[in-house]
């Protein structure tokens, strides 16, 4: 028997069923956990509804406005800009410089890289608690017994209004590090060498190599950095669920969670999905606002 | 290995049928089994099983699982996803405020339905039940939840400090702050032990405001009556133990630790937290008991959690929630439950019961306990209320941090509260 040739529309498809076949349990997952989420959020921002009564009345916008008014959301969108803004504002320098030293060759030097990366793959969870501890207000908290030992009072840490968030970011900044080194290195391993053979000719010093060659072809490096970290510190969540539930007074409270607490803990699914989106529309602003102050300044090539 | 086609049919009829009969109901005949999601964590979690094992045994056709599902908080979480998704368990563990919640959603059933059924209680059996607490699970005249673990607040105090010093338990707030000077130790500049323990709590405010005679929500229900004069003067003696007495300090958690150590001589605290206490204490010195320290009237706040019977569950699994329900919160059960967690009998007839009064004997300091009930206050049963706890929380912190005063502390936070009531159905 003579197998028949299938036609090239047929063979296509075949190649091509095999191609979403691979493609389907991606799609699935991302079908199911995000795409179908996030319209049914959107759908369920317009009504007020508390997951289990099955009156669910259409609200329209009402649940926008009620953010917008809602003194405590306030709240949280300061902390949560504070918290971005000083917690990236420190990690990318920081990164930046354990990169540029991490980026030589030493012996060992693969343990350093190891050393810096291994907070970020800790669970975060865990750390959380053994940072708990480091900050235990009274005397028996690691923190406070190095200070008892130069002199310092004990301090309250994550009990007390004013250290609470920056205890917070140390921890981030502490957790997310290893990523950012990471990914300078990739960057500055990328930038050919011979840059910096023709600068060191012309007499440049390591300052000048640095602002001349390295910062600006690191750039495109740095804005992906900067864009990331942007976007995940707005939507930092476990930190303060782990550390602080949201206190003191509420100065830990941030936007996420702020709808945990609306959608998880009072109910209101309506007006956390609202908070939700409101969130997107601002991460959308300020990733727009980025391209357009720092995209222009990112060099590709000298 | 070799597997022919008749062995691999065989092999997968066989697979086929144990996962049918793991997932189908178990047909006519069979035991009916019931899932009861609690939050009984450490000490109390044996304690459930033991109940749980005592009813399995008695009653040959009904299988009760008792699942724990975390912290009261996480189990509110899970069962209001598990009412969504539609797949409750048959019993569940509930604070009152959330019971108004699945009432509007129609996710349980009346308990009354079956208090009134044919396998149901006797009027004595029923007033059997302390008033207080039946008042606590009745919504709209209606008896929705059963009354099951119900604790109450007392203070706990370090005895042999007490009995070294000639000192008696406090009374009153008069008491508590004179008490509480003579118990503050210093040594070397640094307070080495508080005579109090100030944890700025939503419950440590709300036993001020009651034992100062004042009320939860003014009449009528639709405002809240905490910020009132006497919740003020409440938050500020606490207030005031700290910061101008200096013989309590500020505890962000379970001071039973801190207790246990000596660093603190009273707390405030729910009966079961005597387990706890005993097990941080371990024979170092004994645990007294006494009511609440009051200025204007004697009161205290009652807590604890009651069951429920979901609506979802078909009925033969609610007549069986029924009878395992009657036969946790039956005197001979609720009696051996208080006797091993400490939690309030929820009937008289336990209390008075000759198995209690032994014990009572043996144990006298659970008498203070036992003793408030009389005086006990129920924080309003509505789904507003849990938020509503949050706000007090928060003016409670705020006041004692010293970033308000507590009168403004408390007016704000009414405000907010009132916002809420006004918004209610």
């Amino acid at each position: 028997m003579i197998p028949r040739v299938p036609s090239r529309r047929v063979r296509r498809l075949l190649e091509n069923l095999e191609a979403y076949a691979f493609l389907l349990p991606a799609i699935v997952v991302l079908g199911v956990f995000h795409l179908f989420p996030i319209v049914f959020a959107f759908f369920i921002s317009l009504l007020k509804w508390n997951m289990i009564d099955p009156v669910r009345p259409y609200v329209g916008l009402a649940n926008y406005v009620q953010a917008l008014q809602d003194d405590k959301f306030r709240t949280a969108l300061g902390n949560t800009t504070y918290y971005a803004f000083v917690s990236v504002g420190l990690a990318i320098p920081l990164a930046l410089f354990f990169a540029v030293l991490l980026n030589r060759k030493l012996r060992g030097m693969s343990w350093y890289r190891t050393a810096f990366f291994i907070p970020h793959v800790t669970s975060l969870a865990a750390a959380a608690m053994v940072w708990h501890w480091l900050y235990n207000p009274d005397q028996f908290g690691l923190l406070n017994y190095l200070l008892d030992k130069v002199g310092i009072p004990p301090q309250r840490w994550l009990l007390d209004p004013l250290q609470a968030m920056p205890a917070i970011i140390a921890v981030s900044i502490w957790s997310s590090l290893g990523r950012d080194i990471v990914i300078f290195l990739a960057g500055l391993q990328s930038i050919s060498q011979d840059y910096y053979e023709a600068a060191q000719i012309d007499g440049a010093n390591n300052w000048q190599l640095f602002r001349h060659v390295t910062w600006p072809l690191l750039s495109p490096t740095t804005y992906f950095i900067l864009i990331i970290s942007m976007i995940g510190a707005f939507k930092i969540f476990a930190l303060p669920l782990f550390l602080t539930g949201g206190g003191p007074i509420s100065k830990t409270l941030t936007i996420v969670y702020s709808i945990y607490q609306q959608g998880f803990q009072y109910f209101r699914m309506g007006y956390a999905s609202a908070q939700a989106y409101t969130l997107f529309a601002i991460i959308f602003l300020i990733t727009m606002l980025q391209r357009r102050v720092l995209a222009h300044r990112v060099h590709y090539d000298i | 290995m070799q597997v022919g086609r008749r062995g691999f049919l065989r092999i997968a009829a066989a697979v086929l049928l144990l996962t049918a009969s793991l997932i189908l109901p178990a047909g006519a005949g069979g035991p009916v089994t019931i899932t009861f999601w609690h939050g009984m964590s450490g000490v109390l979690n044996p304690a459930i099983d033991e109940l749980t094992n005592d009813f399995n045994k008695l009653n040959p056709g009904i299988v009760v699982n008792a699942q724990y599902q975390g912290t009261y908080g996480t189990l509110n979480q899970k069962l209001v996803a598990a009412v969504a998704a539609g797949s409750p368990p048959t019993i569940t563990q509930l604070f009152p405020n959330w019971a108004d919640q699945l009432i509007q959603a129609k996710a349980i059933v009346p308990m009354e339905n079956f208090i009134k059924g044919p396998d149901g209680l006797s009027a004595e059996e029923l007033s059997d039940i302390f008033p207080i607490l039946r008042q606590e699970s009745t919504f709209n005249g209606v008896m929705w939840t059963m009354p099951f673990n119900k604790s109450l607040y007392i203070l706990f105090y370090n005895e042999d400090l007490f009995k070294q010093n000639n000192l008696k338990p406090p009374a009153t707030w008069d008491d508590l702050l004179n008490v509480s000077k003579a118990l503050t130790k210093e040594e070397g500049g640094r307070t080495t032990r508080y005579g109090f323990v100030v944890r700025p709590t939503t419950d440590y405010f709300l036993l001020m405001l009651i034992t100062n005679g004042g009320d939860f929500l003014k009449p009528g229900g639709k405002e809240v009556a905490f910020n009132s004069p006497a919740g003020v003067e409440g938050l500020q003696f606490l207030i005031d133990l700290v910061q101008k007495h200096k013989v309590a300090y500020v505890l962000n958690a379970f001071a039973d630790a801190d207790f246990a150590a000596g660093k603190v001589a009273m707390y405030l605290v729910t009966n079961p937290g005597l387990a706890f206490a005993r097990a941080a204490v371990a024979g170092r010195f004994e645990i007294g008991i006494a009511p609440i320290p009051y200025k204007k009237s004697r009161a205290t706040l009652l807590s604890g959690t009651d069951v429920a019977i979901m609506a979802k569950a078909v009925p033969e699994q609610q007549v069986a929630a029924w009878k395992f329900i009657k036969f946790v919160t039956g005197t001979t059960a609720t009696t051996r439950w208080f006797m091993k967690t400490f939690y309030m009998p929820v009937r008289r007839s336990a209390r008075d019961s000759t198995l209690a009064r032994v014990y009572l004997q043996q144990n006298p300091e659970h008498r203070a306990g036992l003793d408030s009930l009389a005086v006990a206050r129920t924080a309003p049963n509505i789904a507003e209320w849990q938020e509503i706890r949050d706000i007090i929380q928060e003016a409670v912190e705020e006041a004692v941090l010293g970033k308000k005063t507590a009168k403004q502390a408390l007016d704000d936070a009414a405000v907010k509260a009132n916002k809420l009531l006004s918004q209610r159905k």
